[in-house]
């Protein structure tokens, strides 16, 4: 039995409104890497954060070393200290200075520093690692893998015991990333316990020993990797047993769309931000949804029907016309909209009135020189209100004063307006009360009824069930399935993220 | 080993830091010579047997009429003389005057000419041009510099030009004196000359001085728009004391469009500096009551200057450039025909 | 009864003052009336305005109200683009001054050709104004492109034609300094017999045609929009980057108009030293309506406030006879007492005062 480096044992944080951590337990063994999983707002960073002292947990124990004594970690520097290092997402090292002194700099009280000793140490640590890099190099001047690399092996020198890798391939491509692994084997003979936090499932089953699976701040378990097929942990994350639900899906919807005609038709459509070609049609009167993990690429699918990233290969046809869509306005004059996943960074124009926030969509298709008038964009404005039941006391109220639902229902009014034929909705009930989710849900079935073509992406299960009539599921950038009619269960979901074959691409 | 490898370094590092000290040394030996006796017959042989090079620290290329034909005196007499003119424009900027003027140092020219644009912070150049064995000549405006630092000075004289427009008008012998100062840039040697001196004369003879700002920039514009408020609040005054052409062309604007009379007829007298061509026509017009000349031909000065160090002649250290005031009972066509700029 | 009512109205009045008191121009405006106040109060014949006669026998109206609506034409005018810029860039175009002199240059030169003192004008004004707009809207197309296409920061961007701008007028006008014919002089002073002085006229044009493009065009909303939040903006079909543009080709035609109406002021161009630092004035003006200076919702209203609240301060600094070292100084004081009123803090304070009013009045009431 290895020895335990790091013990939490009944952490408990709360921000205000949310229960962020709510009596979990984590356990790492030296030379273990020991993944941390969990599907959005699951607590993961959270958790990461108490240990690193950036947050003050409410309760709870964090022993080190398998000492009697809990130690309190109030900041960074003492988790250092205590032989805890982070290495993030985001490069946090200076660019502009080499790669030696990024692996020295600010480690040390002396006022002089030897930098010929450094870079002769640097050398060292570089090759022990197999890190291709010379310490006089400057980092800006390396890829972002070995940028990653380094900002490892400075957490690795400060003799530490617990790293920390919070989701440090994102932003690899696939041979640095096999780089990357051979680190983290090369750090696990050397009995350091690593920490890894990433939502790629083959990475996990790739390169760890353990899986600590979290959701809504609670504990769901521990596994080692063996006793834990994908599938199990796809249920797990999601907080579904396997065949424990019926399927609520309404079948009625489904009779009348093998006549009708496709609004949108992608046909071997990627973009730039990194999505494999994937093939989607979608019809007049259709719900359908794009399902998989967070950061799966289902957001990028529908940004790049949308015109938001440069599509960089692929053909797209509207309603039986093929379109070439460089930018959002070309989509929006083809009658799609596009609510997009990030309310507050993507969708709202914070300080305007609810007003002009309605009428924005509109207005910009109506072009440059049709401004409506006061009254006009009052009645929209007014009609939307009423119709969405959004809570406010006038028109004038800036959208950023409302309530996360209400600010989503002045978005979804916004879109409405357009009348589009074809309207996608990247996560449109993600953060508001059950109450606007369920109003929403009904919304999208009624629009459906009355002849429009939506697309509807839901982090929860079973909202796309209640809602789609045909589901794609997607994994780690790639299309793996199509499910429709008596496939869509949470099962055959869910068993379809966890092993099912890429759509172009055959897996090795 | 590692230690002996590093005394030779050091050993090495010493020996060229020396060097390179003792390259200066000799260097600045041989020309402090030359300042010792720049005319000696050997130093003036070997130096016309090419063009003398003379560096121009000029200030602006065009700030105003003045200003460019002060730099059409230094061109065309430099041309007339055979000397290569290397002149350079500090566009306002003190301190790339004195980069520029440290540039010409090391470039080697023979004279240095400085028109600054500031009178402070001149030392550290005059010093290097003295160690460099470069005679160091100011023009135009006197910079704050010990007399041992500088060879010779070819100025205009601020203050005795403010207090040639003072005794011109005491002897007006107005019935009372109400006095608007329209000042230059403020702290600009021009500036400070001239205001000081009607500030004096309004001490001493009991005037009053009404109005006294600095417009920035000497700027026409700002000047007429001035005055125009102190019309419309009702402000009393019958002198204009405006410290260049384009300031007075400004105020005479102002009055005009408010029906106030002024000049050689009116109520208003108007004092103007610099005397342009265009500012004289207005002199035998009469609108302008004085215009004292600020005399921008130094190219000419300069040269029997150089001319003079050259031939070893002793060099009055102090000149102030010869400048006259023109009134607008004395003035004639003749004289504004004879006008270059 | 009676009694019931006045008790309704003067809860009314107070309801009234509140919401006056938190409407967003009150802060200037009340800063500029108190300013003009304290000019009475120094000056009790600061708000006289004579029908007096010109040199020329031309009626002309005389006044320091007159004089401040008149000279504060070219900081209305940059205020009006600067806002948009500010707006939609999230920073400041610091070259307008040096753009001014380039638009004065050019038209000097198109009136005067090479001559100094012309005795007519070489060219139709209106070429001039033409040409003149056209060299602003270049210069707003060039650090609009550094801005909008090469995102280096506003500041940065019209640095460059900050520092070459005056040397380029000069350029412009061949290194004369000339004189055009004084007919050019009416559109900065009075056009014979007309007694308004012309660049009064020309202000209110530009704010008239202001009001009607943001009415009749998206301009207002399109660039709010993309200065509060590009990213959203661009997923509503709109392009950040044009508006951009578009905003800094409206400040080029400002300067335009702004750099016509100075030029025709004394009919002569320095070009290095015409609207000294005005620059610094334009931003403080936008800045002083209430406006943010990084990005967002602007208020073009409120920067037309500032600008008339500088050149009141301009010139009653100049009617006072403040000693000149003291005139920056005194300058300086008072812009710290507007910008700190305008500070959230300071204005959260007096928000809390008024609604104390208010619920003391309906204490009162009950």
């Amino acid at each position: 039995m290895q020895k335990k480096v790091l013990k939490m044992r009944g952490i408990y944080k709360s921000f205000p409104g949310v229960k962020a951590l709510q009596n979990v337990d984590f356990t790492l063994h030296e030379g273990e890497i020991h993944a941390l999983m969990g599907e959005n707002g699951a607590g993961k960073s959270t958790l990461i954060k108490v240990l690193t002292g950036v947050y003050t947990k409410d309760a709870g124990e964090v022993y080190i070393d398998e000492a009697d004594r809990p130690v309190h970690i109030k900041s960074p520097q003492e988790a250092q200290k205590h032989g805890i290092s982070t290495v993030y997402q985001e490069i946090t090292l200076c660019p502009n200075l080499t790669v030696a002194e990024n692996l020295f700099i600010g480690r040390t009280d002396e006022l002089f520093v030897n930098w010929k000793k450094n870079n002769q140490l640097a050398e060292t640590i570089l090759k022990s690692l197999g890190i291709p890099a010379k310490p006089a190099q400057q980092l800006s001047s390396c890829s972002i893998a070995v940028q990653q690399m380094v900002a490892i092996a400075r957490a690795v020198d400060m003799e530490c015991k617990v790293l920390i890798l919070d989701e440090p391939t994102s932003s690899l491509d696939d041979q640095e990333v096999l780089k990357l692994f051979d680190l983290m084997r090369e750090l696990k003979a050397r009995n350091v316990g690593i920490i890894f936090v990433t939502h790629f499932l083959e990475q996990v089953y790739a390169l760890c020993d353990k899986i600590t699976v979290l959701r809504n701040g609670e504990l769901v378990g521990e596994y080692l990797i063996k006793d834990l097929p994908k599938i199990e942990l796809v249920a797990k994350m999601m907080g579904k047993e396997l065949g424990d639900l019926a399927n609520i899906h309404n079948n009625a919807r489904e009779e009348a769309l093998s006549k009708s005609e496709a609004v949108i038709e992608a046909t071997a459509l990627s973009s730039s931000s990194g999505i494999r070609p994937f093939d989607f049609t979608a019809y007049k009167g259709e719900v359908t949804g794009f399902a998989g993990l967070l950061g799966s690429g289902r957001s990028e699918c529908v940004r790049a029907i949308f015109g938001a990233d440069r599509v960089t290969k692929g053909r797209l046809k509207i309603k039986g016309e093929t379109v070439a869509i460089s930018s959002p306005i070309k989509a929006m004059r083809k009658g799609v909209g596009y609510l997009s996943e990030d309310r507050k960074r993507d969708g709202i124009i914070g300080d305007l009135s609810i007003r002009d926030n309605i009428i924005l969509a509109l207005q910009v298709m109506n072009g440059f020189f049709k401004p409506f008038t006061k009254a006009q964009a009052q009645a929209f404005a007014e009609e939307y209100i009423r119709l969405l039941g959004i809570k406010t006391a006038s028109a004038d109220t800036p959208i950023s004063s409302l309530s996360g639902g209400n600010q989503q229902k002045v978005i979804l009014a916004r879109w409405l307006l357009t009348h589009p034929d074809y309207l996608i909705l990247d996560e449109p009930t993600r953060g508001i009360d059950i109450g606007t989710k369920v109003e929403i849900q009904k919304l999208v079935l009624k629009l459906a009824s009355e002849g429009m073509s939506i697309t509807f992406i839901s982090s929860e299960i079973e909202e796309m069930l209640r809602t789609c009539s045909r589901l794609i599921i997607m994994r780690d950038l790639y299309v793996v399935g199509e499910l429709t009619g008596d496939d869509l269960s949470q099962d055959r979901i869910m068993y379809t993220i966890a092993g099912g074959e890429n759509q172009n691409v055959k897996k090795q | 080993m590692k230690i002996f490898k590093k005394l030779i370094i050091l050993v090495l590092a010493f020996s060229m830091m020396f060097s390179v000290v003792s390259c200066g040394k000799t260097s600045s030996e041989a020309s402090d010579n030359s300042t010792v006796a720049p005319t000696s017959a050997d130093t003036s042989a070997s130096d016309t047997a090419d063009k003398i090079v003379v560096g121009v620290v000029q200030t602006n290329a065009n700030e105003s009429d003045w200003r460019t034909a002060n730099t059409k005196s230094f061109n065309e007499a430099f041309a007339d003389a055979g000397f290569e003119l290397k002149m350079v424009f500090g566009e306002g900027d003190h301190a790339k005057q004195i980069s520029q003027a440290q540039q010409l140092i090391q470039e080697e020219v023979d004279y240095l000419v400085v028109l600054g644009l500031q009178s402070a912070g001149w030392e550290d150049v005059a010093k290097a041009a003295q160690e460099a064995g470069i005679p160091f000549i100011m023009a135009d405006r006197k910079l704050d510099l010990s007399e041992d630092l500088y060879t010779a000075m070819v100025c205009s004289d601020f203050a005795a030009e403010g207090a040639k427009a003072v005794d011109w008008l005491k002897a007006q012998a107005l019935d009372s004196y109400q006095i608007v100062v329209l000042g230059g840039d403020t702290g600009s040697s021009a500036q400070l000359g001239r205001s000081q001196a009607i500030e004096d004369g309004a001490a001493a003879n009991g005037w009053e001085i009404v109005f006294n700002q600095n417009m920035k920039g000497w700027d026409e514009t700002l000047a007429k728009q001035a005055v125009a408020d102190l019309i419309a609040s009702g402000q009393q005054f019958n002198v204009i004391y405006a410290e260049n052409d384009n300031m007075a062309r400004g105020a005479c604007d102002a009055m005009d469009a408010a029906g106030i009379t002024y000049g050689k007829t009116g109520d208003v007298k108007v004092i103007a500096f610099d005397a342009n061509k265009w500012a004289l026509e207005k002199v035998l017009a009469g609108e302008f009551n004085l215009d004292v000349e600020c005399n921008p031909l130094h190219g000419p000065r300069i040269v029997k200057l150089i001319n003079q160090l050259e031939a070893g002649e002793a060099v009055e250290k102090n000149a102030y450039v010869d400048e006259e005031m023109f009134d607008c009972d004395t003035i004639t066509q003749a004289i504004v025909d004879a006008r270059s700029y | 009864m009676s009694k019931n009512n006045e008790k309704i109205s003067s809860a009314r009045i107070l309801q009234i003052i509140n919401t006056v008191i938190r409407h967003k121009l009150f802060i200037p405006i009340a800063f500029l009336v108190s300013l003009l106040l304290l000019n009475v109060f120094i000056n009790p014949g600061f708000l006289r305005i004579t029908l007096g006669k010109d040199s020329a026998g031309n009626p002309v109206l005389i006044g320091n109200l007159i004089n401040i609506l008149s000279n504060a034409t070219e900081l209305v005018i940059l205020a009006i683009g600067m806002t948009l810029v500010t707006a939609s860039s999230k920073g400041q175009d610091i070259s307008v001054g040096a753009a001014v002199a380039i638009v004065g240059g050019v038209i000097m030169r198109v009136l005067c050709g090479n001559e100094t003192q012309p005795s007519t004008l070489h060219a139709p004004v209106l070429l001039a104004l033409l040409l003149g707009c056209l060299a602003g809207m270049a210069c707003g197309a060039f650090n609009g492109m550094l801005v909008s296409r090469f995102q280096i920061q506003p500041m940065v961007a019209t640095l460059i034609l900050f520092t070459a701008g005056r040397s380029i007028a000069s350029m412009a006008m061949g290194g004369l300094k000339p004189k055009a014919a004084s007919a050019f002089g009416c559109y900065g002073n009075f056009i014979p017999g007309f007694p308004v002085p012309t660049p009064i006229l020309i202000t209110i044009a530009m704010i008239a045609m202001t009001c009607v493009i943001l009415k009749k065009t998206n301009l207002g909303l399109y660039t709010k929009a993309v200065g509060i939040n590009d990213k959203a903006a661009s997923l509503n079909g709109l392009h950040p980057k044009r508006i951009k543009f578009l905003t800094f080709i409206i400040m080029g035609f400002c300067v335009g108009i702004a750099g016509f109406v100075q030029a025709s002021r004394v009919q002569t161009v320095n070009p290095y030293t015409i609207v000294p630092s005005i620059e610094m004035d334009v931003i403080l003006a936008v800045a002083l309506g209430g406006n943010s200076l990084g990005g967002g919702k602007f208020s073009i209203k409120g920067s037309i406030i500032g600008a008339y609240t500088i050149q009141t301060l301009t010139s009653m600094l100049t009617t006072l006879n403040v000693n000149t070292n003291a005139v920056p100084v005194f300058k300086a004081v008072i812009i710290l007492i507007l910008v700190a009123i305008q500070t959230p803090m300071v204005s959260s304070l007096f928000h809390n005062k008024s609604s104390r009013v208010l619920i003391s009045g309906r204490k009162e009431r009950g």
